[in-house]
């Protein structure tokens, strides 16, 4: 025999690491498309995630309602009830209403893009790790790919990583891994916009030389390929230049609310067409 | 093959941490139950099974969080060989091992993540690791004997139905 029943386990455990350091090595040099294996976890996954996220939305709720009652007498419990019903119905109004209004707005926005989109909802999130994902309830079988630019009425949310048939995962603007290539509205300096996880993006590369200021818009600069020119980014919150340094340090407030956003549009086409 | 009862195991480990941190921390710490699952793994299971469960939750993981495919696959063989390894010096089944394990695991993992982005031009996570990282392994570490008793819990109720 070649190796000891005891040297087996780690040969075995060292080509278990190769094999992994190979796809690893594969997936962040070629990025491929979402494989057949990840399709399925993410399909299989999608429902566990639409329930905890349907029971997390009820327990906060729940919670909000009993921090109003606390503290109440018995007289005021007896209004109150008839007062949740009727608050109650009123929250379902003003919870239509602002669907509503959102989708209006995401009506507005489908009708001002030239490029087909595609509306779809939020069934999970995921801004706890390195990773900041949200996870939609539309896939390939709607012409969702990975790379394709995913917006809101707001401003940019990020773009397509892993597509299955169904749920697809998007990579936040906001996460430390993201790059969209941007420039400012006002003085049309260019620059690479990092995520900035819990702190705000960084407008990187932005030349010394440039008239850069607060309260200036950030929109994409439709090169780099994922996203169309003129998407709003953020706005620009602070700037610093540091003395005898190439460029000035550009930071930037994200446009879009990542904890309230509930639809989002994701471009069909564009991604294809720079293909 | 009662071993292949971790696979579903894995995957609702997967998708549950990749839900209650948002739950329970507001998004501001993750929760890795998985790597308590690969520790206990590492000191209970043979390295073959083992091994080829740690880069099934590896995958798994990659995928729930987003991360390319190979990371998790490769940061948990090595870390199921390290807790082998330290499983067959030390011996051990008190708390305070079992939490010491996970505490060197979390924060080795850290570091491995934070070592592989520093090659990935334009990526700095580096000061995650006092703000997100050391909380989040020390919170782990803490709990891991209390998700050790459930995994010996289910492993005894699975080991009851199978005979």
């Amino acid at each position: 025999m070649l190796f000891s029943a005891k040297n087996r386990s780690v040969v075995f455990l060292l080509l278990l690491a190769v094999l992994s350091l190979v796809i690893l090595s594969y997936n962040v040099v070629h990025a491929p498309e979402t494989g057949i294996v990840r399709k399925l976890v993410l399909e299989l996954a999608s429902p566990v995630e639409m329930v905890v996220h349907g029971i997390s939305a009820g327990l906060h709720d729940t919670w909000s309602r009993y921090l109003f009652l606390v503290g109440l007498g018995d007289e005021n419990r007896r209004l109150h009830r008839q007062d949740d019903l009727l608050k109650q119905r009123l929250i379902e109004y003003q919870e239509a209403y602002m669907e509503a209004a959102r989708l209006r707005g995401l009506l507005d926005l489908k009708r001002r893009l030239v490029m087909p989109t595609v509306a779809a909802e939020i069934i999970g999130s995921s801004r706890a790790s390195i990773f900041r994902t949200l996870l939609i309830n539309k896939g390939t079988s709607d012409g969702i790919f990975p790379g394709m630019a995913v917006v809101s009425n707001a401003g940019v949310v990020g773009r397509i990583t892993d597509a299955s048939w169904d749920v697809s995962r998007v990579l936040l603007m906001i996460d430390e891994n993201s790059n969209v290539d941007a420039l400012v509205q006002g003085s049309r300096a260019q620059g690479i916009l990092q995520g900035g996880g819990s702190k705000a993006c960084l407008l990187k590369y932005v030349s010394m030389a440039e008239d850069v200021r607060p309260g200036m818009a950030v929109v994409t600069s439709g090169m780099g390929g994922f996203f169309p020119k003129g998407l709003l980014l953020g706005v620009v919150v602070r700037v610093s230049k540091k003395e005898g340094g190439l460029f000035q340090t550009v930071e930037v407030a994200p446009a879009v609310d990542f904890k309230k956003i509930e639809e989002v549009l994701v471009f069909r086409e564009y991604r294809r067409n720079m293909q | 093959m009662l071993f292949l009862l971790y696979i579903p195991l894995s995957f609702f480990l997967a998708v549950l941490q990749s839900i209650i941190p948002d739950l329970l921390f507001f998004g501001g710490l993750g929760f890795e139950i998985s790597l308590v699952l690969l520790v206990y793994l590492g000191l209970n299971l043979d390295p073959v099974r083992g091994g080829l469960l740690s880069i099934t939750l590896g995958f798994l993981v990659d995928d729930m969080s987003g991360a390319p495919t190979g990371l998790y696959m490769f940061l948990y063989v090595l870390l199921f060989g390290l807790t082998v390894l330290t499983a067959r010096i030390f011996q051990s089944g008190k708390p305070v091992f079992i939490m010491a394990c996970t505490l060197a695991c979390a924060l080795f993992e850290s570091v491995l993540i934070i070592a592989f982005y520093a090659y990935i031009p334009g990526i700095r996570i580096g000061h995650l690791m006092h703000s997100m990282f050391v909380p989040q392994a020390v919170l782990l570490a803490v709990s891991a004997p209390i998700f050790f008793k459930c995994f010996r819990w289910l492993e005894g109720k699975a080991h009851a139905w199978d005979t």
